[in-house]
């Protein structure tokens, strides 16, 4: 299948995910949106799980099935285009709550009931009241689906991104590699300008609808359990046998040290630069998917000017601090909605630790959290950019994987997952006795 | 029972609750006609609304009553993108209707703005004219005119009235001023922490409430058992009963027995207080003063 056959497909199945993404998130974040205090963080973290649940992770442990799959064409791109769907829904949730429809409930209402029940008219109106927030929504997740490459490598699934991966580490010249890659960026781009034009036609007043049912619940708890929890509970079951083993010898230690200092360093970077920002174009980017922007700062460092540099953290640093940015940059929006609250503000007029921690510490700790993991779980652009002797630990694992189901590698899968998620429980643990010790 | 009722009534609603305890087993028969829905911030007039509407469903309990509604929200329901004219066409108004329905508005300049360029008194305005031309058999209007400086309020409530009168559409709203529902309603609902206080009438609510709190939807009254009618007034009384402001005569009198301790000239009431108690009376004008000797007396 030629590059731009595969181009084709991926354009196809990204065009169909982003479309139901659209349709499902304008429930689901009608419905977010009217929930408050512990019930809202639930469902919240309910609802990024299989957003930051690793690829690598979901696809280890349904590898039986997609074995079983692979004589099914059909059956195969199916469940491969669910589970990126169920991946990204999430995205777009997220780009719905910060682009609200400018339509109030009531004014939603006020039309069904006020207005000639015509099929066009309504459709004339859904189209010019909707605001960007559906066009953004289709297109992040539309521009991550098309550039989606390991869960597609994984699961063996015919891709632009799979093709261009294999011919770059199979040898082929970065030049060549790119040259391969500019029918997806050229779409990547169209894509980009179009939510440009996007992002000019908003500006008008906006305000939450809180709409939908126990169907949306259903979804993120369906959604959680088959990416997140059910994975995570096979891999658990099956790494009970290897945890003997790999406690004797345990042959990561060098690997997760480098995928921490790496996910470490790029988190402060784009958390650093993004939670204080709004510049939107630093997002564009890294938007083009893991494996273009790997490819792309490949081609930086081999400039004569920056070769010396080839050969160092740095090109790896660099590529992650790009991919984390679009994410950093709506962490970053996300936070500064909150900064707006007058009851943030008297919070820290007041001068109470206990507050601070609550309203300030733990939102940007959970924003870096999140641009940490995003990091660590990397894999596309550690395995073409990594120095020598800091090779990742998911670029060890990736590899692995494609031996099939061990309980040592399952024990070394689970081991490594954890990792972050230790450091980050460590951390809030750390911040909540800070804050106590304070007293008001 | 309920057959005859449902043709009298809009709506029947029978134990109907919405949580968290906003509306608690309510049932209710809403006329036709105009009623009002009165009661404090909270009592659930905007919950009650909302259900007549369609908005939100009951959690218990069951509404009868099909009617077409056109309605007006509090926030206003104005669709951004649309200009007052487009707002108005959607609702099913013709080009010349528009243009009365702008004008009697005050929104004959502002037909090709946005809801973004209007004032809040703009949009509110905008909000009851699209209902107004959508020529619905019921209006139901959760405060409308809020935002509408008062003066020129009236002028707005005539042109809905001559709607409703013109139409024979019926019309229910909610507000906070008991002059809108003294001037405009012919039944009046009270509620009080998501329970119906009264329903009926509002001239019979207005001249006889059952209780202080009912009295007090009307705004100020004064409330006295027969043993306070017989010290402050001179008069016998079956029972518990409210003097309206303009009942009370409040006058000086050098040999009356009861001394100011302090007065305050309100416009059309005046509040005066009287032994340790106030009284709500119509005054002549600003002439009671402190330690002045006044005489208390029932208008006729």
């Amino acid at each position: 299948m030629s590059i731009a056959a595969q181009t084709a497909s991926a354009l196809v199945r990204a065009a169909i995910i982003g479309g139901v993404a659209v349709v499902i998130s304008g429930g689901l974040a009608g419905r977010l949106g009217g929930l408050r205090g512990r019930a809202k963080s639930i469902a919240w973290a309910l609802l990024l799980a299989p957003f930051l649940t690793p690829s690598l992770l979901i696809s280890y442990a349904y590898s039986k099935l997609v074995i079983a799959l692979v004589a099914s064409p059909w059956s195969h791109q199916a469940l491969y285009a669910a589970v990126l769907l169920l991946k990204l829904v999430p995205v777009a949730v997220i780009a719905r709550t910060l682009l609200p429809s400018p339509l109030s409930a009531e004014a939603r209402h006020a039309f069904r009931t006020l207005a000639a029940p015509s099929f066009s008219t309504r459709i004339r109106f859904d189209m010019r009241g909707s605001g960007p927030g559906p066009w953004f929504a289709g297109g992040l997740v539309f521009l991550i689906a098309f550039a989606d490459f390991e869960l597609a490598s994984l699961w063996s699934i015919k891709s632009w991104t799979v093709a261009i991966f294999d011919a770059q580490t199979g040898g082929m010249h970065w030049r060549e590699s790119l040259r391969l890659a500019a029918l997806p960026l050229a779409i990547q781009v169209a894509v980009l300008a179009f939510l440009a034009t996007r992002t000019r036609r908003s500006g008008v007043a906006s305000s939450r609808i809180r709409t939908g049912g126990n169907t949306a619940f259903c979804y993120i708890g369906v959604a959680a359990i088959v990416v997140t929890a059910l994975p995570l509970a096979l891999l658990a079951v099956q790494a009970v046998a290897g945890f003997r083993v790999i406690a004797a010898t345990f042959v990561l230690t060098h690997e997760i040290v480098a995928s921490v200092l790496f996910a470490f360093a790029s988190a402060v970077i784009a958390g650093g630069w993004a939670f204080r920002r709004t510049l939107a174009a630093t997002a564009l980017p890294g938007l083009l998917g893991s494996l273009v922007v790997a490819l792309l700062v490949l081609a930086i460092f081999q400039t004569p000017l920056v070769r010396p540099a080839y050969d160092t953290p740095l090109p790896l640093l660099l590529a992650l601090v790009i991919i984390l940015l679009p994410m950093a940059l709506l962490l970053g929006a996300l936070l500064r909605m909150r900064q707006m609250s007058p009851m943030r503000h008297i919070a820290r007029q007041l001068g109470s630790r206990k507050l601070a921690w609550a309203l300030d510490w733990q939102p940007r700790l959970a924003a870096f959290g999140l641009l940490f993991c995003w990091a660590y779980f990397d894999f596309t652009a550690a395995s073409i950019l990594a120095p020598v002797g800091m090779t990742p630990v998911f670029v060890r694992l990736h590899n692995l994987a494609h031996y099939g189901q061990t309980a040592v590698l399952s024990a070394m899968m689970l081991a490594a997952f954890l990792v972050p998620v230790v450091l980050l429980l460590l951390t809030v643990a750390a911040g909540r006795i800070y804050a106590r010790r304070d007293g008001r | 029972m309920h057959a005859a009722m449902a043709v009298e009534n809009l709506w029947q609603l029978e134990s109907v609750s919405l949580a968290p305890a906003r509306l608690r087993g309510i049932t209710l028969g809403i006329p036709r006609g105009v009623t009002a829905l009165l009661g404090w911030s909270g009592a659930g007039k905007t919950s009650l609304l909302n259900l007549l509407a369609g908005f939100e469903n009951p959690d218990a309990g069951k509404i009868n009553g099909s009617a077409k509604v056109a309605w007006v929200p509090q926030n206003g329901g104005l669709w951004p993108h649309c200009t007052a004219r487009e707002h108005l066409k959607i609702a099913g108004c013709a080009d010349a209707k528009s243009d009365g329905l702008l004008r009697a508005f005050d929104l004959a300049e502002k037909a090709d703005a946005r809801p973004g360029e209007l004032s809040e008194g703009e949009q509110s305005r905008l909000a009851v004219a699209r209902a107004l031309a959508a020529e619905s058999e019921v209006l139901v209007m959760d405060e409308p005119l809020v935002h509408v400086d008062p003066a020129r309020a009236g002028k707005y409530w005539r042109a809905i009235r001559e709607h409703v009168v013109a139409t024979g559409a019926s019309l229910i709203f909610s507000t906070h001023e008991p002059e809108a529902v003294l001037s405009e309603a012919e039944h009046v609902i009270c509620l009080r922490d998501g329970r119906v206080l009264h329903a009926g009438k509002v001239g019979e609510l207005y001249a006889n409430p059952a209780t202080e709190e009912l009295m007090e939807c009307f705004g100020p009254g004064n409330w006295l058992t027969p043993e306070e009618a017989r010290l402050w007034l001179g008069i016998e009384i079956a029972a518990a009963r409210c003097f309206r402001p303009e009942q009370l005569a409040i006058e000086p009198c050098e040999s009356g027995s009861f001394v100011i301790e302090s007065a305050r000239f309100c416009g059309s009431i005046a509040q005066a207080q009287i032994g340790g108690r106030t009284f709500f009376h119509r005054p002549a004008g600003a002439s009671l003063r402190e330690n002045m000797s006044v005489k208390i007396g029932v208008r006729a």
